[in-house]
């Protein structure tokens, strides 16, 4: 409580609060405590569904509790954390998080890039083009990994179906059977999702380039190319690197379309961190266990979240 | 003459790419869409027919009649609607008094943004037991409650910004005539910024209506969400309804389709946390 009072009393000292207060300085006790009641639901709810469940699970993380059995609470220590580094269904998982992420954010990234380009001029239909092109972002993922589903099985798919036409022969490519093509399609449903973010934001970036520096550079003689490379591609670095922090933070959750499009098969191969962590957790009630998972993958997410605010604080300097 | 005819050959070719690529973007979308007006014979044929030759509404009339799809898509409205809300009451006076009086400092509207980067499997492991032992499992209320986890760092996060972008003369100006604060807010601000408040709405009732993670683990049969019902449709145990899975998962689209049409021009901003200016 005197540590809330203390906090609201700095923040009272800014500038704009000052003024608020003298506007209204009749009841200044009151005046410093009401932003806190605003505040105050909202705080109390991120308690009640974050910061204790949070807490409890790392209570779990160091127990045997087992929901099937009743193991109780019996204190682990770190055993859970040990057994897990040794899980080699745990560390595949890692993997193939990393397998079908990486490359689906690459590729994406650059898809999105392309039609960025593409799309920053002005031409009739534009709006129309651009909102079209954003459909996927929106679509829940379930959905969009329902939708894929059905159009790569083998036989009546559309996917098989578009390339025999384009190829000349009829294929019937089995593309969730084989751990290598059931990667490549979770991964294309990724790319399908996220290639219109980055559309998105760096058709944004682009636009906020002022056309003056391009008209100075054109007089300096520069190429086409020079302006590509020396006022486009730097000045859209910022919004790169942080778009593409952004969907590392958000795909390495990945749970949704490898749940619908493959439960994780064939063989456990598209088995990604979220979705064996809520199977051994959820599924198999090992609790403790499964906990002790969550919080390696939070460590990372963590990790990279650390990362993004370095970057962003970073960049803000460079603009100041 | 050999210019505009370059020209036109360019413009051309630059639609043509547009409109490949766009195809490709819609493809599964309009592939479901398609295929929820088949007839069963008709979507498996081999090789596949695109467009429906006798379009049929049976799927959506068995999805709404045998399969009970009302009372799915009726709990997916009462958790995104009251998630929605609940966030909205919660996260306009946070986004307030953290915008206009900066209770907490930085530090605190940092911490309150943090928590829409926490892994949802962080937190479902801890909420199924807690809500076992609570008797929250499968009730509204708790996925109600369970979904402000994500939302109102989002909703707080995007409405600070909107009450940080209003001037601030005018407020005073209300106050000085004889406007108290919460009137100022409610009469002044809040009908300005009532477009972005909208958009915050929308983009929470998205994101709850897309959830599959959450609700796998905290529905059982009476609070059933749409998207936990998608996955039992396609894979039904007697044969595969493609059909009916596909006209549920057109139905699940829907709220989409709305919010990206209303509120693609802040969907940048709403999707990158305001970490990407846009």
């Amino acid at each position: 409580m005197d540590t809330t009072t203390k906090a609201g009393a700095k923040a009272l000292s800014l500038a704009p609060a000052t003024r608020a207060a003298l506007v209204n300085g009749r009841r200044p006790t009151s005046r410093r405590l009401a932003p806190w009641l605003l505040v105050a639901p909202t705080l109390l709810v991120m308690l009640a569904t974050s910061v204790f469940p949070l807490a409890y699970s790392l209570v779990v993380s160091f127990t045997r509790y087992e929901l099937a059995r009743e193991t109780g609470w019996e204190f682990a220590g770190l055993v859970n954390y040990r057994d897990a580094l040794r899980d080699q269904r745990f560390l595949a998982s890692a993997v193939q998080t990393a397998q079908i992420i990486g490359p689906a954010l690459v590729t994406a990234f650059v898809l999105g890039f392309a039609l960025a380009l593409l799309l920053n001029r002005p031409f009739g239909g534009r709006g129309l083009f651009v909102s079209l092109l954003a459909v996927p972002i929106m679509v829940a993922p379930t959905a969009g990994a329902m939708s894929f589903a059905l159009m790569l099985t083998p036989k009546y798919g559309a996917v098989n179906d578009l390339l025999s036409i384009l190829v000349g022969q009829q294929l019937l490519i089995d593309w969730l059977g084989s751990p290598t093509l059931a990667k490549l399609s979770v991964a294309v449903v990724q790319v399908w999702r996220w290639a219109p973010f980055y559309m998105l934001v760096l058709l944004a970036g682009l636009q906020a380039i002022p056309d003056e520096l391009y008209e100075a550079g054109r007089i300096d003689g520069a190429s086409p190319l020079q302006l590509f490379g020396f006022i486009t591609l730097p000045l859209l670095r910022w919004p790169a690197l942080v778009g593409l922090l952004i969907g590392f933070i958000d795909l390495i959750k990945i749970f949704d379309t490898v749940y619908i499009m493959t439960t994780g098969g064939p063989g456990g191969s598209t088995e990604t961190l979220t979705f064996y962590t809520y199977y051994t957790g959820v599924r198999f009630f090992h609790v403790g266990y499964g906990a002790a998972l969550s919080f390696y993958v939070l460590a990372t997410v963590l990790l990279l979240c650390v990362l993004l605010v370095r970057v962003s604080g970073q960049r803000e300097e460079g603009v100041a | 003459m050999t210019h505009s005819l370059w020209r036109w050959t360019k413009a051309a070719g630059f639609y043509l790419i547009l409109l490949g690529v766009t195809g490709l973007s819609l493809l599964p979308t309009l592939w479901i869409l398609s295929t929820s007006l088949k007839t069963p014979g008709e979507y498996f044929t081999f090789p596949p027919i695109w467009f429906p030759r006798r379009p049929t509404l049976e799927h959506y009339r068995l999805l709404f009649g045998e399969y009970g799809g009302v009372q799915y898509l009726r709990n997916s409205l009462i958790i995104s609607g009251g998630n929605t809300l609940l966030v909205l009451a919660l996260s306009i006076p946070a986004a307030y008094a953290l915008a206009r009086y900066r209770v907490g400092g930085r530090a605190l509207a940092f911490w309150i943004l943090s928590q829409r980067m926490l892994p949802p499997i962080a937190l479902v492991i801890p909420l199924f037991l807690l809500y076992a032992k609570l008797q929250l499992l499968d009730t509204f209320p708790g996925l109600i409650l369970a979904y402000t986890i994500f939302n109102i760092p989002l909703a707080v996060w995007l409405l600070i910004g909107f009450f940080q972008d209003f001037p601030r003369d005018i407020q005073d100006q209300a106050m000085v005539d004889g406007c108290s604060e919460l009137g100022s807010v409610t009469r002044v601000i809040l009908p300005v910024i009532a477009p972005g408040v909208m958009v915050v709405a929308l983009l929470t009732f998205t994101l709850c209506w897309n959830d599959l993670l959450l609700a796998l683990t905290l529905t059982r049969s009476s609070t059933r969400t749409i998207m936990v019902f998608f996955t039992s449709a396609l894979y039904a145990p007697t044969d595969v309804q493609y059909g009916s899975a596909s006209a549920s998962i057109v139905l699940g689209i829907v709220p989409a389709f709305v919010l990206t049409i209303c509120g693609q021009r802040y969907l940048v901003r709403g999707l990158s946390m305001g970490g990407v200016k846009g």
